[in-house]
């Protein structure tokens, strides 16, 4: 880190959420009216005028109720950003109003789960309440079922050695099965020198800004830069989308060395090393919003996979066509997001294609709670390369 | 006492020069006169109003109840006269409105060249809503089939895809050797091009209007400067706009291309403001006209600011333009048409069909950019600009061109 975290604040850098405020009062008066941004939106219910919105999203604006469902059911998943004629970033202005919902108090129920599991403040899982605290403590680290033995003393711990790699798997490390114990595993067969940071205190952040809390999310980002610098790593390596998102994030604003890397980036770099089994039978590719769209990466998955399977698309696919698979909002409605599913597994399915592969463990866990057994297999790109590491 | 605040024009600056006295002075008496008959709507999309992807309602810019909600009078009139020793203001109703601050926002008009037959019935000009519904109606009653835009800017080209979506075989005459040269460089120019080809539109370029033909007072075609007739019912003037100043002949203020404003918005009068398409700030000797709406809205905020309390200067910004060119979405910002040699270089990012991204370099600067298509990072760009930030070019050329806002942020990212 060419500049100390400490260090960091000292210098005229504004806060997130001015800087927030002050884009909003900008592009509002940018926003000529073409109502682009609603019509590819996921989340809006028709008949919001971006009047309205507008006029809540401005400091001093007052929220409506409809205003505020939309807040909470926003995905963050940047269609309405490429589809603006003038470039008015409505993703980012309804990250102010993510904001506004926080700061009047008025946050659906079904939406403080967000603040009430993560953050390396633990405080703040009690302050979330009872139930949610519980809930938390079941999923995060309280369900010894859950953790993975090899994992388990990577969470949460403050001492790292250094290492050329780091795999931040903030909170999806308490899962067992999944990417995160295939990933240390191939690691170790390929002889990587690497350290692991995971758990609740190294948070991405991500779950505090979709709850509108973004000075809180802000505290992650630089708690996480000095977990991340302690290791001092040369490519930090994530699953999840939002991590990734994140880690961007907090490399550019703590200038850090780090380079950070999807797991397809991670896995491409040794592929040769992987002596991976082909097969013949295709498989298909849901993008990710954030690391296709706007991260702007729709390759380095699609690369990993052709080692793997032959690849069709579905129709929507690709930077611009993808769509979110609905894991960070949408809650006002349940049966909107299980539809958005169902057409995501017809999509698939119509590509002749029985399995769909994510790239991300977020889209993973999203499409898992409506898998049926008439739809595609969704699997992680990870553990398909795991399966198929022939000196397994 | 209250003061009186007096707005000529609800275009997009004076009706945020309003909004903006109103939160900074909540007593004081705001009138707009607004010369056109609708309330303030976003001139800008009125392409989108045409092709019927937005509502009429859709189209104004301020709910109903905005002016009465904010306590602003406004009156359906058009300003004949500025007196600027009396602070008052004579409209064509006959009213004579006394102020303490004027702001003058009255946009631009196109301007039409005195070629032989430009009074007929079916030469179009495209600024307002009133002209736009003019045009509509003038297809619909005569079965217009065919039209001939003339001008290959960003308004000509905007027209001829609004008349091609009207369902109109439709002639662009462009005096320049491609189409959007103020704006885009050959290549972008190319792809532009490209789907208006593909649409049918048949473009003449280096070519000129000479003639505008007709019969019974109606158009029915055009000879161009190369001798060729083309029959057209209908014929879009877009070769420009002027500033609407005619009536502030007399008034005493400093008029040059438009109304003389320093970098605080503030006319040769101390009472008298200007802001948006009307207004020319004159810096080091040289002309900066508005000509975008952003820059219009943000002027409007500036001199409404300093109606009220004086003193805030207009920040100078990067270039900014983001739009819709025909089908395609584009933008271009800093120094996009700065050419090649010396330590100006051009690099080309990898974007895509029917996409397009370059960035303008001086030495390990960038100085501007230009994107089609895909334009997500240009606000990046703009902020790499504005800082000065070094970049290195060799790493730059292996991108693709949404791989900037990542590489660019110059302090921390903003679009997450
Ligand atoms: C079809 C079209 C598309 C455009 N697209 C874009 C775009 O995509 N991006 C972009 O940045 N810009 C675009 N522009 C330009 C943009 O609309 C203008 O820069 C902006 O509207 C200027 O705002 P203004 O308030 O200065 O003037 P205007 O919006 O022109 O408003 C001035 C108002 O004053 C009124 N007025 C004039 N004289 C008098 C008088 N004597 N008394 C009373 N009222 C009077 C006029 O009738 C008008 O209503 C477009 C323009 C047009 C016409
Ligand atoms: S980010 Fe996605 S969900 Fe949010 S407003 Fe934009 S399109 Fe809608």
């Amino acid at each position: 880190m060419k500049q100390s975290v400490a260090g960091y604040k000292t210098m005229a850098m504004k806060t997130f959420s001015t800087q927030l405020s002050e884009w909003v009062e900008l592009n509002v008066l940018n926003c000529i009216g073409v109502d682009e941004c609603m019509k590819v939106c996921p989340a809006v219910d028709p008949g919001l005028s971006i009047k309205e919105l507008n006029e809540a999203t401005r400091d001093g604006g007052v929220l409506t109720e409809a205003t505020l469902k939309f807040a909470a059911d926003c995905v963050q998943c940047g269609r309405c950003d490429s589809v603006c004629p003038t470039v008015a970033g409505r993703s980012v202005m309804m990250l102010k109003l993510k904001e506004k919902m926080a700061e009047s108090g008025l946050s659906p129920e079904s939406h403080k789960k967000y603040f009430a599991l993560k953050g390396h403040d633990k405080s703040r899982i009690r302050q979330a309440g009872f139930n949610a605290f519980m809930k938390a403590r079941w999923k995060f680290g309280g369900g010894e079922k859950l953790k993975s033995e090899k994992l388990a003393p990577h969470i949460d711990k403050e001492r790292f050695k250094k290492a050329e790699y780091l795999f931040y798997f903030g909170c999806y490390i308490f899962t067992k099965e999944r990417s995160a114990v295939q990933c240390v595993d191939m690691a170790d067969r390929l002889g990587m020198d690497y350290e692991v940071l995971g758990g609740l205190i190294s948070c991405c952040g991500w779950p505090s800004l979709m709850a509108g809390r973004t000075e809180e999310s802000e505290d992650c980002h630089k708690h996480l830069a000095g977990l991340i610098d302690r290791s001092s790593p040369r490519f930090v390596i994530t699953g999840c989308a939002e991590c990734f998102m994140s880690l961007n994030k907090v490399r550019v604003k703590y200038d850090m060395a780090f380079e950070p890397l999807t797991t397809p980036m991670w896995l491409n770099r040794f592929a040769d090393r992987l002596d991976l089994k082909k097969d013949d039978s295709a498989v298909t590719f849901h993008d990710s919003c954030h690391i296709s769209r706007k991260s702007g990466m729709p390759e380095p998955a699609r690369e990993l996979l052709s080692r793997l399977n032959p690849v069709t698309e579905m129709k929507r696919s690709g930077p611009d066509d993808t769509f979110c698979c609905g894991y960070w909002g949408l809650h006002s409605n349940p049966a909107n997001l299980k539809s958005i599913h169902n057409s995501r597994f017809d999509e698939a399915m119509g590509t002749g294609a029985d399995t769909m592969v994510v790239e991300c463990v977020t889209c993973l866990e999203s499409f898992a709670e409506s898998v049926k057994p008439a739809g595609p297999k969704v699997v992680d790109i990870v553990s398909l390369v795991y399966e198929r590491m022939n000196h397994r | 006492m209250k003061k009186k605040y007096v707005i000529i024009g609800a275009g997009v600056a004076g009706v945020t020069a309003a909004e903006t006295i109103r939160a900074k002075d909540p007593d004081g008496a705001i009138t707009i006169i607004n010369g056109e008959p609708f309330p303030f709507y976003f001139r800008a999309a009125m392409s989108f109003y045409i092709k019927g992807a937005i509502t009429e309602d859709e189209l104004y810019g301020k709910p109903a109840v905005w002016a009465q909600k904010n306590n602003i009078r406004t009156l359906n009139d058009r300003v004949k006269q500025v007196r600027v020793d009396n602070k008052e203001v004579c409209t064509q109703n006959g009213l004579t409105e006394p102020y303490d601050k004027l702001l003058v926002a009255t946009g631009a008009w196109p301007f039409v060249a005195p070629w032989p037959g430009a009074d007929l019935d079916g030469v179009v000009t495209y600024r307002s809503l009133t002209c736009a519904r003019h045009m509509i109606d003038y297809i619909k009653k005569h079965a217009v089939k065919k039209a001939v835009v003339v001008g290959g800017g960003i308004l000509g080209v905007e027209l001829v895809e609004d008349l091609h979506n009207l369902g109109l075989e439709t002639t662009l005459l462009a005096r320049e050797s491609r189409v959007l040269e103020l704006l885009l460089d050959p290549e972008g120019s190319g792809i532009i091009l490209d789907q208006m080809k593909s649409d049918g539109v048949r473009v003449l370029f280096k070519t000129e209007l000479k003639e505008i033909i007709g019969k019974d007072g109606r158009v029915e075609g055009i000879v161009t400067s190369g001798g060729e007739t083309i029959e057209a019912g209908l014929v879009g003037v877009a070769i420009g706009v002027r500033p609407h100043i005619d009536f502030l002949e007399g008034s005493g203020l400093v008029i040059d291309r438009g109304v003389i404003v320093d970098q605080r918005l503030n006319t040769s009068d101390p009472d008298v403001y200007s802001a948006g398409d009307v207004a020319v700030r004159k810096v080091n000797g040289s002309y900066i006209p508005c000509r975008t709406w952003l820059t219009a809205a943000r002027q409007g905020r500036v001199a409404g600011a300093n109606m009220v309390e004086g003193g805030e200067p207009f920040e100078e910004k990067v270039f900014f333009n983001a739009s819709h060119a025909y089908k395609s979405i584009y933008s271009a910002v800093g120094k996009y048409d700065e050419p090649e040699g010396g330590d100006i270089r051009h690099i080309r990012l990898e974007a895509g069909k029917g996409r397009y991204s370059k960035l303008v370099m001086d030495g390990d600067r960038i100085i501007g950019g230009v994107f089609i298509g895909y334009v997500t990072p240009v606000w990046d760009v703009c902020r790499a600009i504005e800082s000065g930030a070094k970049v290195d070019p060799e790493r730059l050329a292996g991108l693709k061109g949404s791989q900037l806002t990542e590489i660019l942020t110059s302090g921390p990212p903003l679009l997450f």
